[in-house]
């Protein structure tokens, strides 16, 4: 951490003297350096050392209790005036938002990187908004423009919707509608195509009104909205959040992580979205990764997937496409498969605790891992793409405004040094080891009847921790590849 | 005891010296590095290379594709016009860290493929 608070200062001087400015050029394009070997295993290795260490010293009394340690700054924020101004003024600003992203979308210019519509929706909301929400607090519940247009156009109905949401449904359309959202986001051609994006967050957003007015707002926050759940799940491990613990629900700062302890995984459902975020988050880096690209190479040249692909392809299905679609939807049963393991295991340490207890309690604990990945794979892509929002402020549509004075603004790509890339990559992934490891911990003196059964509980979840933690700094060590273009002619 | 003081202020002076030379990248020695590459189909043999280079080097690239062909290294945002058989080459410093893919533009659906990839390394 100091040398990573020397190294700043000598990195603005560097920057200030020899800055050269260049113009990204294609948006969603990465520069990032591989991670260097000693970095890899200096940081691996320390993810281990930590991981024994906190099992051998957590405990009950000391490890849990400090770690639920929180301060309260609001104790009944509902009741306030300025409370409730915050609120309108958020809800505000995503309807704007909202209607920015279709308008810009529709009647503004077909490049990506000329229309603010991409731009806000994959850099700011998915990947800079879901970075503010997971280090500094939820803020999703106010800005969610679905909700607050359902609001706006009818008045809350509440106890009687037309229909009632079906047992058996449980939370799974949430999880099949992460998953269609991942695949937009991996697969579709709504990075490239503005007019495209628009259309999707329409139709979305009447399949979403659809469902409200269906089954009752609440049926289909708990069970469908992909959104809320997922900043729910994210937002659970910031530093600010309202607490559950108490009627009041006050607004506390808190440790990071600690919020976990409060969220709820309580149905298979449940537990499965956890899972897909995490193999959607994961794919995304390991698609771009040179076994990732051996392995399309070894697909195109496999006699005996030969007619599948040509099959594939004479149905005018891009095979990339294809594949990608397929890794999206097996790379969350294999992290089901391998959680489900991990779990049994885990189940064994007592008899009175099942599998399926096992499940849901653990499976928020890999989320500050995951969330640390994301910050690692993302921040120098947040930071350069990122600046496309300053000329596309003044010309959000690409008609060639100049509303504020800043539509000539040329990127600089040295906005951030490749060297505190890997140290911010490094720092971000031991730390949310660290806090993946005392999660589980502290859900495990919570679920195991005794102290024993819940330190020996923790062996089969350190090994998937260190497992998972290691996949994420290895995926940072390999280069950054481009898919090779595939096609089903020899 | 002189003595003593003096091999002190002596090692202060080398200290501080290391210190501002270690926090100083610009005075690292930049080197010129130049790289010849042929391009063979779209491709070269044997594979995208990665040309490694360190934080201000001189970096000059030579090279020499049978097919013409407009190539753009993103990051630095370098284009140049490769005609067939003629050896084209482009000079820059290399003063911004990172991994920068050099791929064909306009070129049928192929302009995902990277040709080479240039690793900066910071000093």
């Amino acid at each position: 951490m100091r040398l990573l608070l020397c190294t700043v200062p000598v990195v603005l001087l560097f920057a200030s003297t020899s800055m050269r400015r260049a113009q990204a050029h294609a948006f969603g394009q990465r520069y990032d350096l591989p991670l260097p070997l000693d970095l890899y295993l200096a940081a691996a290795g320390t993810a281990v050392a930590v991981s024994f260490l906190i099992v051998a010293l957590f405990s009950a009394r000391f490890g849990a209790r400090t770690f639920r340690t929180r301060l309260v700054l609001w104790q009944r924020p509902d009741e306030s005036a300025s409370w409730r101004l915050l609120g309108h003024v958020l809800r505000a600003v995503g309807v704007a938002i909202f209607f920015l992203i279709v308008a810009a979308g529709l009647v503004g210019a077909a490049s990506p990187v000329k229309n603010i519509a991409p731009l806000l929706v994959w850099v700011l909301w998915w990947v800079g908004f879901l970075l503010f929400t997971a280090l500094i607090g939820n803020l999703w519940p106010a800005l969610d423009p679905w909700a607050s247009l359902r609001n706006l156009a009818l008045p809350k109905r509440d106890g009687s919707p037309l229909l009632a949401w079906p047992a058996w449904l449980g939370g799974w359309p949430a999880v099949l509608l992460f998953l269609a959202f991942g695949w937009a986001e991996l697969v579709g051609p709504f990075g490239e195509s503005p007019s495209d994006l628009a259309l999707l967050v329409l139709a979305y957003s009447v399949f979403a009104w659809g469902g409200m007015m269906l089954f009752g707002d609440a049926a289909w926050r708990n069970n469908a909205d992909p959104f809320r759940r997922v900043f729910g799940l994210i937002g659970a491990s910031s530093l600010f959040g309202r607490t559950k613990r108490e009627a009041d629900r006050p607004l506390v700062l808190r440790l990071p992580g600690s919020g976990l302890l409060e969220a709820e995984t309580g149905r298979i459902s449940d537990v499965v979205f956890v899972m897909a975020v995490l193999a959607t988050v994961t794919f995304d880096g390991f698609s771009e990764t040179p076994l990732w690209a051996a392995f399309l190479d070894w697909i195109a040249r496999s006699q005996m997937l030969r007619p599948v692909l040509l099959g594939i392809s004479s149905a005018g299905i891009e095979i990339l496409d294809a594949i990608r679609t397929t890794a999206l939807i097996v790379a969350p049963l294999v992290v089901v498969a391998i959680y489900t393991l991990f779990c049994a295991l885990t189940s064994l340490a007592d008899r009175a605790v099942t599998l399926g207890m096992v499940m849901r309690a653990f499976a928020v604990s890999l989320l500050p891992i995951a969330i640390a990945y994301h910050l690692s794979h993302y921040i120098s892509y947040l930071l350069l793409a990122g600046q496309f929002a300053i000329p596309m402020a003044s010309d959000p549509f690409g008609f060639g405004w100049d509303l504020f004075g800043t539509s000539g603004y040329v990127m600089d790509i040295g906005i951030i040094g490749a060297r505190q890339v890997w140290y911010v990559a490094v720092a971000a992934l031991v730390t949310g080891h660290i806090i993946s490891v005392i999660v589980a911990h502290s859900i495990a003196l919570r679920l195991f009847p005794n102290a024993r059964a819940a330190t020996l509980s923790q062996l089969p979840f350190l090994v998937l921790m260190v497992g998972f933690t290691a996949c994420s700094l290895w995926i940072l060590a390999q280069p950054v590849v481009n898919e090779p273009a595939l096609s089903s002619t020899p | 005891m002189d003595c003593l003081k003096n091999f002190a202020f002596g090692a202060l002076a080398v200290a501080i010296g290391l210190l501002a030379g270690a926090t100083k990248p610009g005075f690292a020695s930049a080197e010129e590095m130049a790289f010849r590459l042929a391009v063979k189909g779209g491709e070269i043999a044997g594979g995208a290379p990665t040309l490694r280079v360190t934080e201000g080097d001189g970096v000059t690239i030579e090279l020499v594709s049978d097919d013409e062909m407009e190539l753009h290294l993103h990051g630095y945002d370098i284009t140049v016009l490769l005609t067939p058989g003629e050896a084209t080459a482009f000079a820059f410093r290399a003063d911004i860290a990172g991994r920068f893919p050099a791929e064909p533009h306009d070129h049928g659906g192929n302009d995902h493929n990277a040709i080479f990839y240039l690793e900066v390394y910071p000093q």
